[in-house]
């Protein structure tokens, strides 16, 4: 069967699919501050379809540093998720999550138990983002065990890539960038859906679209 | 990503370069004689099902063979061509142990095409969890390699 091409997706298609993940979106900036204590600003999906070297080069740059939370999503549609964390904040989440723990002077002296307590922390927040994405379209989204990478924006993303791209010419990402007003940059979001699954996707969110008397069901 | 590029020395006098590489795995192909050679990101060990072959720097066993067409094209000699291998890294980790990773049949999947066109592999530096930066020189051969856990090395 040929795959879905992401790129043949009409603006309307992209519209919905912005709407639902900034229900999503809104879910986990919500957990973040929850935790962090910041006051984070309103977050707004970016939906695109890129090709894979555009995908490397969100967050700031293939090289810069950043705490990768990678969760598998089960149920439909099926896809990945990464939950890159600025280290500033991972540093803010392990003093949330471990209160009396001693701050550590870098990520690379991490025990066991702070690697956890980053794994729990991408529990919380992909469970969030996917829970109330999921909800928009009556789906249940379920996040696999997440898994952790401290390492180049590049290298987390070529990964990602991987297990999503099937070598096709773009790849539907649906990015939010999530910002603290005194603390600039704070996490980034990427979600890729699978292609494969998109078309379901899609029916769900237009057959709730042509139920809804409102055309911005979400308030977004 | 998922691409190739074949250069002469004169070309590209910074060398080819490749930023934070991660599972993918990275081939370098080159003919120490005429100062020529490419360096191909390969995203996936083999075309799946449906995949669109128009870009064949995505998959290893059409990457390489890509390349060295380009590479014997212009005036590249096979008896004198060496490889070089980086990345095939395993990112993510959940703490428990791990089957065989997609870095790894990344890597299998080059050495195996390197091995179909008789190319010998002169040095590689693949595995690990953790992502590579590199710099490919191709009058020299060499491969810098940086990484945030390692520094900088060559092969």
């Amino acid at each position: 069967m040929k795959p879905f091409d992401p790129a043949t997706l009409t603006p309307v298609q992209l519209a919905a699919l912005r709407r639902a993940s900034a229900a999503g979106a809104r879910s986990a900036v919500a957990a973040i501050s929850g935790m962090t204590g910041w006051t984070l600003e309103r977050p707004v999906p970016k939906v695109r379809s890129l090709r894979p070297d555009d995908v490397t080069s969100l967050m700031g740059g293939a090289e810069i540093e950043m705490v990768g939370l990678r969760l598998g999503i089960r149920g439909e549609p099926r896809g990945e998720l990464l939950i890159a964390l600025q280290p500033a904040s991972a540093h803010r989440i392990l003093g949330a999550l471990l209160p009396g723990a001693p701050p550590l002077a870098s990520l690379e002296e991490m025990s066991p138990i702070e690697e956890s307590a980053l794994r729990e922390a991408g529990n919380i927040l992909g469970a969030a983002y996917l829970g109330a994405l999921g909800s928009t379209f009556g789906r249940a989204l379920i996040p696999t065990v997440p898994e952790l990478a401290i390492d180049m924006a590049g290298a987390l993303t070529d990964d990602l890539l991987v297990r999503t791209g099937r070598g096709a010419e773009s790849t539907l990402v649906i990015e939010v960038e999530i910002g603290a007003k005194d603390h600039g940059p704070v996490a980034h979001l990427l979600h890729l859906p699978d292609s494969g699954c998109l078309p379901a996707m899609l029916a769900a969110l237009s057959a709730l679209d042509a139920i809804r008397p409102s055309p911005d069901p979400f308030g977004v | 990503m998922g691409e190739f590029l074949v250069r002469r020395a004169e070309e590209a006098p910074l060398g080819l370069t490749i930023r934070g590489l991660g599972s993918c795995v990275a081939v370098f192909l080159y003919d120490g004689g005429r100062g020529l050679g490419g360096l191909a990101h390969v995203l996936l060990p083999e075309p799946l099902e449906g995949s669109p072959l128009t870009r064949p720097g995505r998959f290893a066993p059409t990457a390489v063979a890509g390349m060295l067409d380009e590479i014997l094209q212009r005036g590249g000699r096979r008896e004198r061509l060496r490889a070089k291998l980086a990345g095939g890294a395993h990112m993510f980790s959940n703490g428990l142990p791990e089957r065989q990773t997609v870095g790894e049949r990344n890597v299998r999947a080059a050495l195996q095409a390197l091995e179909r066109e008789s190319i010998p592999v002169a040095a590689a530096d693949t595995g690990g969890s953790w992502g590579r930066t590199l710099l490919a020189d191709l009058a020299s051969g060499t491969l810098r390699i940086t990484s945030l856990k390692h520094g900088a090395s060559e092969i």
